[in-house]
C-alpha cells in the first residue's frame, strides 16, 4: 500500500505548488479585482476522497475556467485552489455550493461540530496579496519528493537533493518514524486507486481498487522537512511498519473500506508475521478469494525460499499475487507464469514510446506471453498512457488519468438518467 | 487441539519440552491405542534456509484446520519437526494437511517422494496399535529428545562466501542500533577479516586455470567483532544498508593491492551505489590502467531495486574495463528468471541443496539454455563442496567453479606448483 511518488514522469514537470507560485508572482501588477478560495479537501474523510470524487470537484469549475475568468491549482494534499475575477464570484459561489453538495455526507459538514472555515478559505488578492504569497511559497519551500539522485558522484547532487528534498531519512528518524507509526492513525491518509479494463471507447471497468498510504502525507503529517525515500533500504524497512499498520486497518475497517476486490502492498517478511497470520484468520475464504497482494521484485531475491513459500501459503489460501513496480527491463527477463504470479504490473513511462519500433515489438511479444489480462499498466497520467498500452496489447491500466475516465464515466450516466428522466416526463 | 506452549519457542526453552509432553501422550496410549496413529513430518531434513520460525509458523497455521478437530494433538518439537498423534481420524482429512505442507516446500527435493512411500524422507506414519510401529515411533521420539540439547549448534549453520546468511542468533537488528554499528564498522579493523576464495575454470583437457580469487568479509567474524549480541541478517533491508558502510572498508582494503603486479584478477561484492560514491573513485584512481584485474560482483536484489541505476553503472564499469558478475542466483531462480539481458560479464550460481537431489528434466534444460546463452565460461557456481557439484555443472556446460572443494584442488593444484 505504499506508493512512492512517482519519480521519472515528474522529473523535469514542475509542481502544482511552484505552477502556483509563479502565477501569484505575475499577479502582483494585476491583483486588481481578484479573489480566490481555498477547499479544504484535505480534511475530508479519506473515503471521500477518491479520486473520481475529487477529478468531479476539479472538473466543475471547468466553465469558469474556460471563460478565461479563472484558475485552478490542485495542491499535493489534494486541496484546490481557484483564483478568479470578481466578476465571476457569483459562479464560483455556486460551484463551490456543488462541491460541497458532492462530499455532502461527510462530517466535516456536521454543523455542530465544525463551521464552514474547515472546508473553505476566501481571499481577496487585492487585500491579501502580501499574506497569499507568503503561504504559496511555504508550501513551495517545504520539497516535493523524489527525483532520484542517479547521476555519478554526487556531493553536489546530494546538496541539491537535500536543498530541494529535505533532510534524508536517517537511522535515527526512521526508529523514532516506526515508533510513532504505532501511535498515529493512519486513517486519514489512506488511498484507493482502480485497475480498470479500459476498451477502445475508453470506457472504464474496474477490476479491482487499490488501497495504499500516501507517502507524500504521511511526510506531511509525520516527519516534515523528511525525504523518507532518500534511501531506499531504510524507506524499504519503514514500509514493513506500514504493511503492519495497514493489515491492522483492513481488518478493522467496515465495509466502506473493503467494498469490492482490493488490492494492497506486503513485504514477504510481513506475510510471514504474526500480524498477517492473525489478519489471515479473520478472513474468510471468500474475502481472501477477493484480495491482490502486491509484492515487490526486491523481495524475489532477497530471499527466494521465503518468497516461494509465502507464495505458496498465499495462493493455496485463495489469494492472488501481483508483481508491483516492473519496468520494461525486468519484464525482460521475467517470466510471469513460471513465477506463479496472478499479475504483473508494468509502471507507464514515455520512454516506452521513445524506445521505436524495436522496443514495442518486443513490449508486445512480452504481453502476449505473460497474458493480455495478466498485466497491468500503472501510473498512467495522461491518455498517451492508454494509447500505447492498448497498442501493445495491454487492456488493465491505473492511474490519474483511468481516476479521470471513473469520473467521466460516472457524468456520462448521470446525464443519460436525467435525460431519459426528462424524455419520460 | 493443538499444544502450542513450545510452538513459537526457539531451541533452549527451560519449560517442559514438547519431546517430554509427547513421550508422556505415548505413554499413556500404550494400554489404548486403538485406532491411534502417529505422523512425523520431518521438517529438520530441509536446508537450514527453510528451518526458520516463521516458516514453522505457518507450518502450524497450515495444520490448524486439523488441530481443531478433538482426536488430532500436534506438538512441535525442537528440531523443528511435527508430530501429530491421531486416533480415528479419517486419514484423507490428515492427508490433506500433510499434502498442503508439503506444498510449502514443493521445491524442495525432499518433498518430491511419494507420501507415505518408504523412501518418503519428509513424512512417516505409524500405526500405533501395531506394537512394532509404537516402539519404532517410540524410540526415534527419545532420540530427538537426545539430540535436542546440541540442537542450537545445528541450527547455526553458516555459509562461505556471499552475504545470505539467515539462520544467525542474537537480538533482531533495529533501526535504533544502526549508528552505532555503523561506527563501529568505520573504526574496527577489518583487514584480517577479508579472506580470499578462487574461481577454477575447466578448460580444454580438463586443464584447471584460476579465473579470480573473490576477495570477502567473513560476516561471521565481521559481526563477533562489531556487535556480537546482534543478529544482523534479521532485516534483509537494514542489513542492505549496512552493506554500503562494509564496502567502503573492503574498498579501503582492496585499495593496498599491487594491480601491476597481479597474477590473477580479484572479484569483490559491492552495492550499485558504491559504484557511484567517492570510496569507489578512489579505488579507482590506484587501479588505474589494470582495471582487468578487477571483477565487480553485484548482487540481484541490489540490481533490481533500481534497473537503471545498475544499467548505467555497468556500462561506466564495462568501458573502464572493469568486469561485472551477478551474484544471489540459485538454479531454481532460473526457472522463471533470464539473467542474459543483464549483459554481465559473468553471472554466479549458487549450488544448493535445493538441487542435490537432481532437477527435473525441464528445469535441467532451462538452466542448458541459459548457460548457453551465455559466453562460455562465464557462468560461476559456487558453493560447491563435492565432486558431485563439479559434475553436475560440467553436465550443464557451467566451466567455472569456486567452493569449499574447489578450494581443497586449489592447494593441490598450489602443492603441483601448477599455480605461481
Amino acid at each position: 500500500m505504499v506508493k512512492q511518488p512517482s519519480s521519472t514522469s515528474h522529473m523535469h514537470r514542475r509542481t502544482q505548488e511552484q505552477l502556483l507560485l509563479e502565477y501569484f508572482r505575475r499577479l502582483e501588477s494585476r491583483r486588481e479585482g481578484r479573489k480566490a478560495v481555498r477547499i479544504n479537501l484535505s480534511n475530508l474523510m479519506p473515503l471521500n476522497r477518491r479520486e473520481h470524487h475529487i477529478r468531479a470537484a476539479t472538473n466543475s469549475f471547468e466553465s469558469i475556467v474556460s471563460d478565461l475568468m479563472g484558475q485552478l491549482f490542485q495542491l499535493e494534499n489534494l486541496d484546490i485552489f481557484f483564483i478568479y475575477k470578481s466578476e465571476a464570484h457569483a459562479r464560483v459561489e455556486d460551484t463551490v455550493q456543488k462541491v460541497k453538495f458532492l462530499f455532502s455526507d461527510d462530517p466535516l459538514f456536521d454543523e455542530e461540530k465544525y463551521s464552514t472555515k474547515e472546508f473553505l478559505t476566501w481571499f481577496d488578492v487585492e487585500e491579501q496579496y502580501d499574506e497569499l504569497l507568503g503561504m504559496v511559497q511555504d508550501m513551495t519551500g517545504d520539497g516535493r519528493p523524489t527525483k532520484q539522485v542517479s547521476s555519478r558522484s554526487n556531493v553536489r547532487e546530494a546538496l541539491k537533493a537535500r536543498q530541494e528534498h529535505g533532510d534524508p531519512l536517517s537511522p535515527d528518524i526512521l526508529s523514532r518514524a516506526v515508533k510513532a507509526l504505532y501511535r498515529t492513525d493512519l486513517t486519514s491518509l489512506v488511498r484507493r486507486q482502480f485497475v480498470c479494463n479500459v476498451n477502445e471507447k475508453f470506457v472504464p471497468d474496474s477490476q479491482f481498487s487499490e488501497l495504499y498510504i500516501s507517502i507524500a502525507d504521511l511526510r506531511e503529517t509525520m516527519m516534515p522537512g523528511i525525504n523518507l525515500t532518500a534511501n531506499r533500504w531504510l524507506f524499504q524497512y519503514l514500509t514493513e511498519s506500514l504493511d503492519k499498520r495497514i493489515l491492522s486497518l483492513l481488518s478493522k475497517a467496515d465495509g466502506s473500506m473493503m467494498t469490492g476486490d482490493i488490492s494492497f502492498n506486503v513485504n514477504v517478511s510481513t506475510l510471514m508475521s504474526p500480524e498477517f497470520i492473525a489478519f489471515d484468520e479473520g478472513m474468510s475464504a471468500a474475502r481472501r478469494g477477493s484480495m491482490v497482494l502486491e509484492l515487490q521484485k526486491i523481495d524475489i531475491f532477497a530471499d527466494y525460499g521465503s518468497f516461494l513459500f509465502v507464495h505458496e501459503f498465499c495462493r493455496e489460501k485463495g489469494y492472488r499475487i501481483c508483481l508491483d513496480g516492473l519496468t520494461y527491463e525486468d519484464l525482460l527477463m521475467i517470466d510471469r507464469q513460471r513465477l506463479g504470479v496472478d499479475y504483473v504490473k508494468m509502471t507507464w513511462s514515455p520512454d516506452l514510446v521513445d524506445g521505436g519500433e524495436e522496443m514495442t515489438s518486443k513490449l508486445k511479444e512480452i504481453i502476449k506471453t505473460a497474458g493480455a489480462k495478466r498485466v497491468i499498466m500503472a501510473r498512467c497520467d495522461d491518455r498517451e498512457a492508454v494509447d500505447f498500452g492498448r497498442s501493445i496489447g495491454i487492456r488493465m491500466f491505473q492511474g490519474h488519468y483511468i481516476e479521470h475516465l471513473i469520473a467521466e464515466d460516472e457524468r456520462r450516466r448521470q446525464l443519460l438518467k436525467l435525460k431519459h428522466r426528462i424524455e419520460r416526463g | 487441539m493443538v499444544d502450542s506452549t513450545a510452538a513459537f519457542s526457539g531451541p533452549g526453552n527451560t519449560r517442559i519440552s514438547q519431546e517430554k509432553r509427547l513421550l508422556d501422550a505415548l505413554a499413556r496410549m500404550r494400554s489404548n491405542n486403538a485406532g491411534a496413529y502417529a505422523v512425523h513430518l520431518r521438517l529438520s531434513e530441509l536446508p537450514a534456509s527453510h528451518r526458520q520460525p516463521h516458516f514453522i509458523r505457518m507450518v502450524s497455521r497450515t495444520l490448524d484446520s486439523l488441530s481443531t478437530k478433538q482426536e488430532v494433538i500436534i506438538f512441535n518439537l525442537t528440531n523443528l519437526d511435527v508430530v501429530m498423534l491421531c486416533r480415528n481420524t479419517p486419514i484423507d482429512e490428515v492427508d490433506d494437511a500433510v499434502f498442503q505442507v508439503r506444498a510449502l516446500f514443493h521445491e524442495d527435493s525432499i518433498t518430491q517422494t511419494e507420501d507415505g512411500s518408504a523412501e518418503d524422507r519428509f513424512s512417516a506414519w505409524y500405526d500405533l496399535s501395531q506394537s512394532t510401529d509404537f516402539k519404532d515411533f517410540e524410540d526415534s521420539i527419545k532420540t530427538i529428545d537426545l539430540a535436542a540439547k546440541d540442537v542450537k549448534t545445528q541450527l547455526s549453520e553458516g555459509t562461505s562466501t556471499g552475504r545470505a546468511s539467515k539462520t544467525m542468533e542474537g537480538d533482531p537488528l533495529v533501526p535504533d542500533m544502526l549508528q552505532g554499528i555503523t561506527q563501529k564498522l568505520l573504526e574496527a579493523r577489518i583487514g584480517d577479516l577479508v579472506h580470499r576464495q578462487p574461481a577454477v575454470k575447466v578448460g580444454a583437457g580438463k586443464k584447471q586455470e584460476l579465473a579470480f580469487r573473490e576477495h570477502y568479509i567473513s560476516m561471521g567474524e565481521l559481526r563477533a567483532r562489531i556487535a556480537p549480541k546482534v543478529n544482523i541478517f534479521s532485516s534483509h533491508w537494514l542489513f542492505q544498508y549496512l552493506s554500503e558502510t562494509i564496502d567502503a572498508r573492503v574498498l579501503e582494503v582492496l585499495s593496498r593491492l599491487e594491480y601491476a603486479t597481479m597474477d590473477y584478477p580479484v572479484s569483490l561484492n559491492l552495492n550499485v551505489s558504491t559504484i557511484m560514491s567517492r570510496p569507489f573513485q578512489n579505488f579507482d584512481s590506484i587501479v588505474g590502467e589494470h582495471s582487468d584485474k578487477v571483477v565487480v560482483e553485484i548482487q540481484m536484489i541490489d540490481i533490481f531495486a533500481d534497473m537503471r541505476s545498475y544499467i548505467g553503472a555497468r556500462d561506466w564499469l564495462q568501458e573502464r574495463g572493469y568486469r561485472v558478475l551477478i551474484d544471489g542466483l540459485n538454479p531454481l531462480t532460473l526457472d522463471f528468471f533470464n539473467p542474459t539481458t543483464l549483459k554481465a560479464d559473468f553471472i554466479k550460481i549458487n549450488w544448493g541443496p535445493e538441487v542435490q537431489g537432481g532437477l527435473g528434466q525441464e528445469q535441467t534444460q532451462r538452466i542448458k539454455t541459459v548457460v548457453g546463452n551465455m559466453k562460455l565460461g562465464s557462468v560461476v557456481l559456487s558453493r560447491v563442496d563435492s565432486e558431485e557439484g563439479v559434475s553436475w555443472g560440467l553436465g550443464l556446460g557451467i566451466l567455472c567453479f569456486q567452493g569449499h572443494f574447489i578450494d581443497k584442488v586449489v592447494e593441490a593444484m598450489a602443492a603441483k606448483g601448477a599455480l605461481k
